[in-house]
């Protein structure tokens, strides 16, 4: 009676990731809350929520970014599938789980180096060395970054010169080029223009065929464009996880109804 | 969005508010003129004429403004819902207005013809304040977004819509009898048609209402159902 159009069972879905009464501490800080929130397989699921909610923080127990920090606590899991690892666990080594998932961060920041060296770095770290197969990988995420057509005559050239929309699509080209299981997004337009922000939500939209991706945006248009999922955050709590659709159609929850229409606060 | 942006949006809303307030009198007022020139023969039918295309020109400028408000403000959530059944809300205004004018455009010939008797045009005085009745219980529960006044508005439709048949049986039942003057005796039930869509227009706007306030598409559904969404929270 409700559907616009019907939308699979949610059962029937496969999961790439999974957080399980996720809770994280900054020291004697509780920033995330209990969370539970499934990461559906080759879908774009976007994080929105007020400012200082959590979403950065989320984003980042994915690749055990606050393990550079003492002090830092995780409880609970995050499991990825399919070989159902706890991502959390001591025993997995952060190295070992930043190689399978990628982060794009809101400032485009690409190496100090050139173009080409900006894609192949991520896989010569992994141990790449034959030229041939280097260049075709590169090429390869440069194409699926919608990046190669502007850049294939100056791949010498330094990142630094280009545009603010086209180093962050070089960003995602790095990220794609060690073929990530699960793309990370914070806030990844921010910083561009409209077009340019235009060109990478038209990307993620595109990638979401060959990689599941999670993406942190503060803005809710921009969330209902190019998201699957959505989920809403508040102090360091998940209040809402759904299908865009409904989340930004009828959302069940006031709170969430008051954040997307602007009531809040 | 800005506090301030909020406040705009808000007050955009009121407005719409407003002109769908100003409709509802309108098309109310329609209603019981019509019936007025049907039954007592009082008033004119230019005049009624002339205040439909009022009707329609509201309704132009209410689409218009939801347009606008879409493009401007790119809502969601339950300030989407409500831009959208405006505009339904609306239209349904027009289409009761609508019926009013063929109801005005009908009693000439149905007072010419003389085949109604006094309990007849009594039974239409009361089935055109009851369809009133309906339309502005229907706008009230817009106005002050509550589900319950809408679903017994849905509900008292269904039941108004039940005794339309009945007014037309007596009438069909003579038709047959006495096919003598089938074209005015159609007229009769054209009248009741129209009464009976002007209180289905009060009925299907309280539905938009449902849609508002629970996001629910009720258009098809059974009273159960209906009852089910408002009491769903
Ligand atoms: N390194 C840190 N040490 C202590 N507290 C922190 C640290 N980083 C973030 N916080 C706090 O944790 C909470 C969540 O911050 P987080 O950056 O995850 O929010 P966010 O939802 O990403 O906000 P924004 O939309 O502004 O980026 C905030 O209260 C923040 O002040
Ligand atoms: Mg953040």
């Amino acid at each position: 009676m409700n559907a616009p159009e019907a939308k699979p069972d949610l059962d029937s879905l496969p999961i790439k990731a999974e957080a399980k009464q996720l809770n994280f501490y900054y020291g004697a800080k509780q920033a995330l809350k209990q969370i539970d929130l499934p990461i559906y397989d080759n879908k774009v699921t976007a994080l929105i929520g007020p400012s200082g909610c959590g979403k950065s923080t989320f984003l980042r127990c994915f690749n055990r970014m606050h393990d550079l920090y003492p002090g830092n606590r995780y409880e609970g899991e995050i499991r990825l599938y399919p070989d159902d690892v706890n991502l959390l666990a001591s025993a997995v080594d952060p190295i070992e789980v930043r190689m399978r998932l990628s982060m794009v961060f809101q400032k485009p920041n690409p190496f100090p180096k050139s173009i080409f060296e900006n894609v192949a770095y991520g896989l010569r770290v992994r141990g790449l060395k034959n030229r041939t197969e280097l260049e075709d990988r590169v090429e390869q995420a440069l194409r699926d970054a919608a990046l190669f057509g502007e850049v294939q005559d100056r791949l010498q050239d330094l990142a630094s010169n280009l545009s603010g929309g086209q180093q962050q699509r070089l960003c995602i080209a790095r990220a794609l080029a060690s073929e990530p299981e699960l793309l990370l997004f914070d806030e990844p337009t921010s910083a561009l223009d409209p077009i340019a922000t235009g060109s990478i939500e038209e990307l993620i939209h595109a990638l979401r065929d060959k990689v599941t991706i999670l993406i942190v945006t503060h803005n809710m248009q921009q969330a209902a464009r190019v998201s699957d999922f959505t989920a809403y955050m508040y102090l360091g709590e998940l209040i809402e996880f759904g299908w865009t659709d409904d989340v930004f159609f009828r959302p069940k929850q006031k709170q969430t109804e008051d954040y997307i229409t602007g009531r809040f606060g | 969005m800005s506090e301030y942006i909020r406040r705009q949006f808000d007050l955009d809303l009121l407005q719409l508010k407003a002109q769908i307030a100003q409709m509802g009198a309108l098309a109310e007022q329609q209603v019981s003129r019509a019936t007025a020139l049907l039954v007592r023969n009082e008033g004119n039918g230019k005049e009624i004429v002339q205040a439909d295309d009022r009707l329609d020109q509201l309704e132009i400028s209410i689409d218009d403004n939801c347009a606008h408000l879409i493009a401007k403000r790119q809502p969601a959530a339950t300030d989407l819902r409500t831009i959208l059944a405006v505009s339904k809300i609306a239209s349904e205004l027009e289409r009761a207005g609508d019926k009013a004018r063929k109801i005005a455009r009908l009693a000439r010939q149905v007072r010419a013809a003389q085949r109604a008797d006094e309990s007849w045009y009594q039974a239409m005085e009361q089935f055109s304040q009851e369809a009133c009745q309906l339309l502005r219980d229907a706008l009230e529960s817009y106005a002050n977004a509550d589900a319950e006044v809408a679903l017994e508005v849905i509900r008292k439709n269904r039941l108004l819509a039940r005794r339309a048949a009945e007014h037309n049986r007596a009438v069909i039942d003579r038709m047959v009898k006495d096919p003598s003057a089938v074209e005015a005796d159609l007229d009769l039930l054209n009248v009741v048609r129209a009464m009976d869509r002007i209180a289905d227009h009060g009925g299907d706007l309280a539905e938009h209402v449902i849609y508002i306030l629970k996001g629910a598409d009720v258009r098809h559904a059974s009273l159960d159902e209906i009852a089910k969404e408002v009491s769903d929270d």
